[in-house]
């Protein structure tokens, strides 16, 4: 039987994900409640929670507010070294970045972002969690990550030999799981709940994304280490 | 929602929602979440809703309605698959 089916949104990566091992589809439980995202909130708390992500152009908007500043540091994301995700009191420009070694942020959209939570509180380097900034019509929509990267979602990662999570993007967790078989497994989105439940061994990466839906910002690496990303 | 909570054996259970369609010739819309977990076969649970015309509540999709939730799926497979 062939109906006629518009595909309205598709978490492409998960789906992909779970095919290989295959899926069992049931009806839904009963539902107790939505999920209510915590951007509201945050915003209320202060200006300075509001933050722009600068894009490959490294133009800063005229309109930035006051407050922190996001930006990022591209790595090889797609061959694993990932993003680095920063932000600061003052805008950085591109030279700022290149004497650090750091380069505009790549292939994400420019724009406004919310700080979901703060881990650290240095004011220069800092790992934050953020969520896209609801400007679209539906501001549960994660427009600022083409539904289609399948780069776009985070995984935790477990190394059965080490004992070490990892967080990795969905290609770093396709690839890791093929060339090490059995080695790793794969402990599901990296969502607030799995990073919380896991938290205190996520020694390789911190996790910048939007913790709500699992999809990857980027990755926040702790730069009060060696000063690598990885 | 892209986060729901159900009521899973008693237990409040987190899902997140990795599909949404709507089919053309009643304009339903369906959706589909899974909280990860596996079935005793090693198997992503999936759990299958349809939304009510004012969409205020979710209602689950019976069995005997399920093929129309897999032959979403099966598309998404077959569009994943094209562009990879």
């Amino acid at each position: 039987m062939n109906r006629q089916i518009k595909i309205i949104f598709a978490a492409t990566a998960t789906v992909a994900l779970i095919f290989p091992t295959g899926c069992s589809l049931n009806p839904g439980y009963p539902v107790s409640s939505g999920v209510e995202r915590k951007m509201s909130d945050t915003m209320k708390t202060s200006d300075k929670e509001i933050l722009y992500v600068y894009g490959r152009s490294g133009e800063l908007r005229s309109d930035v507010p006051e407050g922190l500043y996001l930006w990022t540091a591209a790595g090889d994301s797609y061959s694993g070294t990932g993003w680095q995700v920063f932000f600061s009191d003052e805008p950085k420009d591109d030279a700022y970045l290149a004497e650090n070694g750091l380069d505009p942020l790549g292939s994400f959209n420019p724009g406004w972002f919310y700080v979901v939570e703060k881990v650290e509180s240095d004011p220069d380097r800092s790992i934050v969690y953020v969520s896209e900034m609801p400007t679209g019509d539906n501001p549960n929509v994660v427009s600022w990550i083409p539904v289609t990267n399948t780069d776009a979602e985070c995984y935790l990662l477990k190394d059965n030999e080490t004992g070490v999570i990892i967080n990795a993007s969905y290609s770093e967790a396709k690839k890791l799981s093929e060339d090490n078989s059995g080695r790793y497994t794969n402990l599901g989105l990296a969502t607030r709940e799995n990073v919380v439940k896991y938290g205190q061994d996520v020694s390789y990466h911190a996790v910048a994304h939007d913790f709500d839906s699992g999809n990857c910002a980027g990755y926040a690496d702790d730069y009060r280490g060696n000063g690598k990303s990885r | 929602m892209d986060k729901i909570k159900v009521n899973k054996n008693g237990q409040e259970v987190e899902m997140g929602l990795i599909l949404k369609f709507q089919t053309a010739e009643d304009g339903r819309t369906y959706v589909v979440y899974t909280d990860n977990s596996k079935d005793e076969d090693g198997k992503t649970n999936l759990y299958s809703y349809y939304y009510t015309t004012n969409e205020n509540d979710l209602i689950p999709v019976p069995e005997t309605e399920m093929d129309v939730v897999n032959e979403a799926l099966k598309q998404v497979k077959e569009n994943y698959s094209a562009n990879e």
